[in-house]
């Protein structure tokens, strides 16, 4: 059983690797017509019957949905944006617009708590527990647990009320770059880096204003003038935000870059060098993915190696989940590594292979040896066939 | 890049360190991990991420081994937070002289955009490196913000390189008072106003005017806003009888100043040109790869348009 978005190609690539190994009995179920109507999968599920949950994204509607479910927690929070149902009612697809993530969190939050339920009554197995998705969509609650279990990630500055609130901050850390990042959002939306010298300051980010709204564009922009910078750090943090260490990355081959390793079932899987020319490496920003291979062999095995266990112990932290996408920071000397941030989604990376299998594919491989492994009581009669 | 709008523009950022230099592969130092050749390997020392030793510290570290009297070159990398500049290092330096006599490269600011926009880096008064090391033969710097390198006499520096996103003159004006005998490689980058360069062509005359530096092979005036206006210098330049190669790479070179280097018969003498980095036309491309075929002509740069007028930017300012 799939719950996704029909639309979404993640879907599509899903089918493709489950027809490949076999697993013929695929049920897609919309997240669309899950909000509307639990039944709708509960009804379906049967004892035994593996569930994967995939990305809500990609889809206005559900966007609208969720924003609905997660007015009423949001009510309690005054600090952060909000939009009340009437409004979001009539709200339009607006390209880019960067909706209250906070309110949108707490309606995933409540869906996903929806999820768990109808997982334990139906006993069901989920490929990732909703609860564990649910966390890797909170970079603060991410940064508390990467530090409790050791995981190297860049030093957490605060959580900011504003751009006064973070320049005092900042202050006292004694830290003059950082990166200030929604808790709730993914993909670089509502980013921005900072820094602060004694002759000025500056801020690149994707984020446009228009009036009161928020918009991610596909470029990054460069402000130096306070005021402007004062108006959209005040925006971003109204969707709850961190400000961590900016860490300078790595150059290779006239770019700067990180690494998306994406971990299955506890071993190290597909990985995609991904490499800018200004300070956000995402994908979709016009950047590009580099030459791994050439990659690999200047930052020689043992670092490669030591790379791969940062990002499975990173993902360690996650027992439940098949699969995790780790964003992982190099220093420029090629000595240190970070992690970044971790995903949920994180395995659409298409045309990228590991053991001549895509990211799908793998977790496919690996799930049954994962499930008795991590299974209790364990489920020795679930088999491939007639999901 | 900057436009108004204030888009950050694809540009030529320094992201990448050098893994090269003076012909010798270039290392990070770390001090946990035995430098295993000192000898034909350069090592970059400079403040990583979570160090909490100073750029001082770390220098100390690796002239602590004694084989690190063998060293054929110093690079210094980042200084430290965004603001620090490397004086304390510098003074190091030149007091531990006399434990680096075979020291033939010197390179204070091997720093990256990441680390510190080149704009941003914070240099010093470098000058007394140069008395400090008589058989220095390569030296190199980066960064202008508070760059004095101070009039120079050396007799065995052979190649001087200038990088920055804005330089002020007084370091022009030094340079070229400067009696360096056995230079074959002279590099400056002049950068913008916007980020600190205050001077003009003027600052420039003397080396137009007279041959200061009769051995010199290569000549690059890059990363400038009156690329132009020191092409057209050039091109009327009678001094320039040994150069092989003429680098006005990285700046806002138009027709305007491709067409005075197209009349002149000093560049007919040469056996190079890089222009990378231009706002020339396509059919000036052409005339200027017809006459000069081994010529660089790379990344066409077109103006933005606002406010009526074309503006063109350099390469490499923040």
């Amino acid at each position: 059983m799939v719950l996704g978005n029909p639309e979404n190609r993640r879907g599509h690539f899903f089918a493709e690797a489950a027809a490949k190994a076999g697993w013929n009995r695929i049920i897609p179920v919309s997240w669309g017509s899950f909000l509307r109507s639990e039944e709708v999968l509960e009804d379906a599920l049967c004892a035994d019957s593996v569930l994967r949950i995939e990305s809500p994204g990609e889809d206005f509607e559900v966007e609208r949905q969720l924003m609905q479910l997660g007015y009423e927690a949001i009510l309690s929070e005054p600090g952060f944006a909000s939009i009340p149902p009437e409004k979001i009612r009539v709200l339009i697809p607006d390209n880019g617009q960067i909706l209250p993530s906070r309110q949108w969190f707490h309606g995933w939050s409540k869906t996903l708590r929806q999820l768990e339920k109808i997982i334990h009554r139906r006993s069901c197995v989920p490929m990732t527990s909703p609860c564990e998705i649910a966390r890797m969509f909170d970079k603060a609650a991410c940064h508390h647990l990467f530090q409790k279990q050791g995981v190297s990630t860049p030093r957490l500055i605060c959580e900011p009320e504003g751009f006064d609130s973070l320049m005092e901050s900042m202050r006292n850390s004694g830290v003059r770059r950082v990166f200030l990042k929604p808790c709730h959002a993914s993909s670089a939306s509502g980013v921005m880096a900072f820094e602060i010298r004694q002759a000025g300051m500056q801020a690149f980010t994707t984020v446009e204003r228009e009036g009161d709204r928020l918009y991610n564009s596909l470029r990054i922009r460069r402000h130096q003038h306070i005021q402007e910078i004062r108006t959209i750090v005040d925006a971003i943090c109204r969707h709850r935000a961190i400000a961590e260490s900016w860490l300078p990355k790595a150059g290779f081959q006239k770019g700067r870059i990180d690494l998306r390793m994406l971990v299955v079932a506890g071993e190290s899987g597909q990985a995609v060098l991904r490499q800018s020319s200004g300070p956000m490496t995402n994908l979709h920003l016009g950047n590009r993915r580099g030459d791994l291979v050439a990659f690999r062999e200047r930052l020689g095995e043992p670092q490669w190696q030591a790379a791969c266990a940062i990002c499975r112990s990173a993902a360690a932290t996650f027992p439940k989940a098949l699969h995790a996408g780790v964003d992982l920071l190099i220093s420029p000397n090629l000595r240190s590594f970070a992690v970044a941030e971790i995903n949920a989604f994180g395995d659409l990376l298409p045309g990228i292979e590991y053991e001549g299998m895509s990211t799908y594919e793998l977790e496919l491989h690996r799930f049954d040896g994962w499930l008795t492994a991590n299974s209790n009581p364990p489920l020795s009669h679930v088999s491939t066939n007639g999901r | 890049m900057l436009s108004k709008a204030g888009y950050l523009q694809k540009e030529h950022m320094i992201n990448e360190h050098n893994s090269e230099w003076m012909g010798y592969p270039v290392k990070p130092f770390v001090p946990e991990e035995t430098v295993s050749d000192y000898k034909n390997t350069l090592y970059r020392i400079g403040v990583n991420w979570d160090d909490n030793r100073s750029l001082v510290d770390l220098l100390a570290c690796f002239l602590e081994n004694p084989a690190s009297v063998d060293t054929p070159g110093i690079i210094l990398g980042s200084f430290g937070e965004s603001d620090t500049d490397p004086t304390p290092a510098v003074e190091a330096l030149v007091a531990a002289r006399s434990r680096l006599p075979h020291l033939k490269g010197l390179f204070i600011g091997d720093i990256i955009s990441e680390e510190n926009e080149i704009s941003w880096i914070q240099q010093t008064d470098l000058s007394a490196l140069f008395g400090a090391f008589p058989a220095l033969e390569y030296f190199r710097a980066r960064g202008g913000n508070g760059l004095v390198l101070g009039r120079i006499s050396h007799g065995n520096l052979r190649s001087l390189t200038i990088e920055s996103g804005g330089l002020p003159r007084g370091v022009i004006r030094d340079v070229l008072a400067s009696s360096l005998p056995a230079l074959e490689h002279l590099e400056i980058w002049p950068g913008t106003e916007d980020y600190g360069w205050d001077g003009s062509l003027e600052d420039f005359r003397p080396l137009f005017e007279a041959p200061l530096f009769p051995n010199l092979r290569y000549l690059g005036l890059r990363n400038s806003t009156i690329s132009d206006e020191l092409a057209a210098a050039f091109g009327s330049a009678a001094v320039f009888e040994n150069l092989h190669i003429l680098d006005l790479s990285l700046g806002t070179l138009s027709d305007e100043g491709a067409a005075r280097l197209l009349e002149s018969p000093t560049v007919k003498l040469l056996k190079g040109l890089d222009l990378h980095h231009h706002y020339l036309s396509e059919g000036m491309m052409a005339k200027i790869l017809e006459s000069f075929p081994f010529a660089n002509v790379d990344d066409v740069e077109t103006p933005d348009d606002w406010d009526g007028e074309s503006h063109r930017y350099v390469a490499v300012s923040e």
